[in-house]
């Protein structure tokens, strides 16, 4: 009796090690490839895990990868009579539904890519076109220089580590990292932190409900900030040849100033602090306003500790 | 929009906003509006100006005393140069008269979203001021419309996304309740009022993010 259920035993361990041995093993590869033009346009949506972009110097789309063998993958490249393809449209549907698969994407620098997965790993680099990204969870990370990005994730992190003339970043609880400065910011969030932690920007629009902003760019002489938050701390870290004029008022919080010596005062309305500011000659305007957030102005270089 | 990654012409929008698209232009533009943010935050824009203008009263009567003083003006000027003084006139007023409807819908945040519901009975019961009524009514109309679509739908989505986007818009709610309720005490304040019509645009930007996510778009 003992050998039986001995061997019975094993049998159903063998099994349930060997399920996901072969689940993994069941994939199949992916690779397609086509001569396009420079400014393709490339839709690649679905439940893919991970996608790597990369732009390159040539007019062609190579996507490769792996994906579960049971998956669906469809798509293909616009016909074009005359020369090489306009753009591709591709897009994978796995059986469970749940995100799988590895994928990279090699387009023309210049092209324009629009990428849709539930929970992934966006990772970009090289691209000088457009990059519409759209995740619930996971991440995104983009670096290089796009001319415009646009990123929207429900709890994934975004990072955009280039220095984009264009680019929108909405998270609901995702956290928000952009370094490298832009001609035109803006980063909103419902309770995911905010980090601009270097760069040079004309224009910066930066919202939050809960989520905290810490923000330490350039604003361009001429440039605006406007920062809102519910509930947020605000950070600005400014630095010191920043020349702009402050306006800046929490309804309920405090404000700590120690970029100048003046130090905030009762606001107009009756609650709360404001603080008007002109550093440097002014040049750029600085706006910010918070409903029950702790407001710090700080120059870089000086201490953090209030 | 002739591609899919151009833009719609703002006259394309707004012939869609009054049905006067053909039935395959209106499948490209509403197959547009769920991809594109940019044209999807735009039409919402719209569509707030359009709820803003139809909020404004049918007719604007200029003060009584202004025709007397375009008149006494334009009467002793030789008949040859009246019809110029009239003209500039007339174009004096409808300058104003633009300033004035401007200055309302601008006054006016763009519409967005009170999900039913979501309102604590402690607040309706309580008599608000008309500017956190206006504020709220304002938002309602879109919200109400994302909301709907939403709930229809929420079936499709992933529970787990479910659960994040009910979470988030929990936390946008508990803001947007507060500063309603610090401008019911402080109706004057304007940093209070662009605080919440701010915390309103959040959760009708959240709505749309959401219906976005619906496998239909």
């Amino acid at each position: 009796m003992i050998r039986p259920l001995l061997l019975r035993a094993l049998c159903c361990t063998t099994f349930v090690v060997a399920l996901p041995v072969g689940a993994i093993e069941a994939q199949r590869t992916v690779d397609v490839g086509r001569a396009v033009t420079s400014t393709a346009s490339i839709r690649i949506f679905g439940a893919f895990a991970e996608l790597r972009i990369r732009g390159w110097s040539k007019d062609s789309i190579a996507l490769t990868g792996t994906i579960p063998s049971d998956a669906r993958f469809d798509g293909g490249f616009v016909t074009s009579t005359k020369g090489p393809s306009s753009g591709a449209k591709y897009f994978l549907e796995t059986a469970s539904g749940a995100p799988s698969g590895k994928l990279e994407l090699r387009v023309p620098a210049g092209a324009r890519v629009w990428a849709k997965s539930g929970s992934a790993t966006i990772d970009v680099e090289g691209v000088t076109g457009g990059l519409d990204l759209n995740i619930i969870g996971g991440s995104v990370h983009v670096a290089g220089r796009p001319h415009d990005v646009n990123v929207e994730s429900m709890d994934g992190s975004v990072t955009v580590e280039g220095s984009p003339a264009w680019v929108r970043i909405k998270t609901a609880t995702g956290d928000i990292v952009l370094a490298g400065g832009s001609n035109d910011a803006g980063l909103t969030t419902v309770s995911g932190t905010v980090r601009v932690p270097s760069g040079r920007y004309e224009r910066a629009r930066i919202e939050s409900v809960t989520g905290a902003v810490d923000f330490a760019g350039e604003i361009a002489r001429g440039g605006s900030l406007d920062i809102d938050t519910h509930s947020g701390a605000i950070d600005l870290d400014m630095p010191r040849k920043t020349a702009a004029e402050f306006d800046v008022a929490s309804v309920a919080g405090t404000i700590e100033n120690r970029i100048t010596e003046r130090p905030a005062v009762p606001s107009r309305e009756g609650r709360g602090q404001e603080i008007g500011l002109t550093v440097g000659g002014g040049g750029a305007r600085i706006y910010v306003r918070t409903f029950k957030g702790n407001i710090r102005l700080m120059q870089q270089g000086s201490s953090k500790e209030f | 929009m002739t591609h899919e990654h151009d833009h719609l012409e703002l006259e394309q929008l707004s012939d869609w906003v009054d049905g006067r698209l053909s039935p395959e232009e209106d499948r490209d533009v509403k197959k547009h509006l769920a991809l594109c943010t940019t044209c999807s935050e735009r039409h919402a824009r719209l569509q707030s100006l359009i709820a803003a203008a139809r909020a404004l009263p049918g007719e604007i009567e200029p003060p009584p005393s202004l025709w007397s003083d375009v008149r006494s003006r334009v009467v002793p000027v030789h008949s040859r140069n009246r019809q110029w003084w009239l003209l500039g006139a007339a174009a004096l007023f409808l300058v104003a008269l633009s300033s004035a409807v401007t200055t309302l819908l601008v006054r006016r945040p763009p519409v967005i979203i009170v999900r039913q519901g979501a309102t604590p009975a402690a607040i309706i019961a309580r008599p608000l001021p008309a500017l956190v009524r206006a504020v709220d009514a304002d938002y309602a109309g879109a919200i109400r419309e994302l909301d709907e679509s939403l709930a229809e739908h929420r079936r499709q989505l992933d529970p787990t996304t479910v659960t994040k986007v009910e979470a988030s818009l929990h936390v946008i709610d508990l803001a947007i309740e507060e500063a309603r309720q610090a401008l019911a005490a402080d109706p004057s304040n304007l940093t209070l009022h662009d605080l919440l019509a701010a915390s309103y645009e959040r959760k009708v930007e959240l709505l749309r993010r959401a219906s976005a996510l619906l496998p239909s778009t």
